[in-house]
């Protein structure tokens, strides 16, 4: 094709497209515009349709993954968390242990205290028996009495380096002379599976419900003046020559976690009493 | 590629133009995929069929634009025929030619309907215009224009009929 008719060509094409934006900017193609451009409208519709829904698919695919991502850094940051709160929760445990404990050392400061916490549990059914985490090296002894906030916990029985046993006063080989504090009223109070009993208490002694019962001193091992627990039932027998009362301690022995043991009590021996008596007897 | 098969496949050129190309879009610019295959065309068949194509493409994407219809008609036969003059006829494995003359025709397509839009009564700010609209598009359209001109370049030899040589026995 010559350079003449590519130029006829332009200006045929040229014209063309003049004429049809003349009619155009007339405003007379509308109806004809409208005509050509419904199936084509229509089918854009179509493909419209279909790609903004795959437009909004890929997004929520995004989405998706984006939510993903961000739901395992909030599992994350939610174990995190909780293993936080866990910690903090026990250490606000801890305060307020040792927090009850401080009060109760300063309200005996006569007293000298080493903090131990509980290590285990005996594991023989039979005995009631805790480890704690202090030993001779930090100057524990045995017979030391092992107290806490509540009251009475047992004493010593057994010394390691680092660790001791307790016999707790709940144990059956345990017993304590104990003292009402108000009536005045003594006894022993002995270990039962069930609790303590405060055995040997005087038949005239006026005891209630509610009394608390207190170490009475009295035999040389374990100081005055420690609660022991609460009187919780009374019982009197006529042929007895003493009066039992059920007493409940303030201590939950199964949940034992920090003790304190009164390292500046010595328990007395009074076993050398007992052997001259004999000797005595075989004097002439 | 004759101009019956102009109107399915600049259709759906123009189709893809409204539905696909304004998620692609950069600031005001989207890749011009009539303009692109208008040039191409032009540029391997000559001027004389691109014409055809280019007053196919440009009322098909007046129909569904708000211009007034011939106007991307007209300006791509201005722009097809600017291109004929410059280039000629483009070997279908050339490189920068392809990528110039879609530039120029983006300028050329664009100007022209800027200045139809003056006439209509619907000016527009030029230089914002230019930086929003023309520029990206530019870019967008020489960068087509790569895969573009290869792509309809092996259809266009596809389609033609080979030489066949003699056979000597």
């Amino acid at each position: 094709m010559t350079r003449t008719n590519r130029f006829v060509v332009f200006v045929i094409s040229a014209v063309l497209c003049l004429i049809v934006l003349g009619i155009s900017l007339a405003g007379i193609s509308g109806p004809i515009e409208g005509l050509l451009a419904a199936p084509i409208q229509a089918v854009q519709g179509i493909v419209n349709g279909l790609v903004v829904r795959t437009g909004l698919f890929a997004q929520d695919l995004i989405t998706l993954q984006q939510l993903e991502s961000r739901n395992r850094d909030l599992e994350a940051a939610l174990a995190a968390f909780q293993a936080e709160v866990v910690e903090l929760r026990e250490i606000r445990h801890d305060y307020d242990r040792i927090a009850a404990l401080l009060e109760y050392t300063r309200s005996r400061q006569n007293e000298e205290y080493v903090v131990a916490d509980v290590i285990g549990r005996d594991i023989s059914a039979f005995t009631r028996v805790v480890f704690i985490n202090r030993g001779a090296r930090d100057g524990l002894t045995e017979g030391m009495p092992v107290v806490t906030e509540n009251g009475l916990v047992g004493r010593v029985i057994r010394v390691s380096a680092n660790a001791s046993q307790v016999l707790l006063i709940t144990d059956p080989n345990s017993a304590v002379n104990a003292r009402m504090l108000n009536s005045r009223a003594e006894g022993s109070v002995i270990g039962q599976s069930s609790g303590l009993r405060m055995t040997y208490i005087d038949l005239n002694a006026v005891i209630q419900v509610g009394d608390t019962v207190i170490t009475s001193g009295l035999g040389g091992n374990f100081p005055e003046g420690i609660i022991i627990g609460q009187v919780t039932s009374i019982r009197q027998f006529e042929f007895e020559l003493f009066q039992e009362a059920e007493v409940r301690s303030l201590n939950d022995f199964e949940r034992l976690e920090t003790v304190l043991v009164i390292t500046n009590f010595q328990p007395v021996d009074l076993s050398v009493f007992e052997e001259p008596a004999e000797t005595a007897g075989g004097l002439p | 590629m004759g101009a019956y098969l102009s109107i399915p496949v600049l259709a759906v050129a123009v189709i893809l133009q409204a539905t696909v190309m304004p998620e692609l879009r950069i600031a005001g610019g989207a890749p011009d995929l009539v303009l692109l295959i208008v040039v191409a065309y032009s540029l391997l068949s000559g001027f004389e069929r691109g014409a055809v194509w280019a007053v196919v493409g440009g009322l098909l994407y007046d129909l569904l634009s708000s211009v007034p219809l011939g106007t991307t008609a007209l300006a791509l036969v201005v722009a097809t025929g600017v291109n004929g003059a410059v280039f000629g006829r483009v070997a279908p494995r050339s490189f920068f030619q392809p990528v110039l003359a879609a530039g120029l025709a983006t300028v050329i397509v664009h100007a022209a309907t800027l200045v139809v839009l003056a006439f209509s009564g619907r000016s527009l700010p030029l230089f914002q215009t230019l930086g929003y609209v023309t520029v990206p598009a530019l870019l967008y359209n020489m960068a087509g224009m790569v895969v573009f001109y290869r792509l309809i370049g092996a259809f266009f030899t596809a389609g033609r009929p080979r030489r066949v040589e003699s056979i000597q026995r």
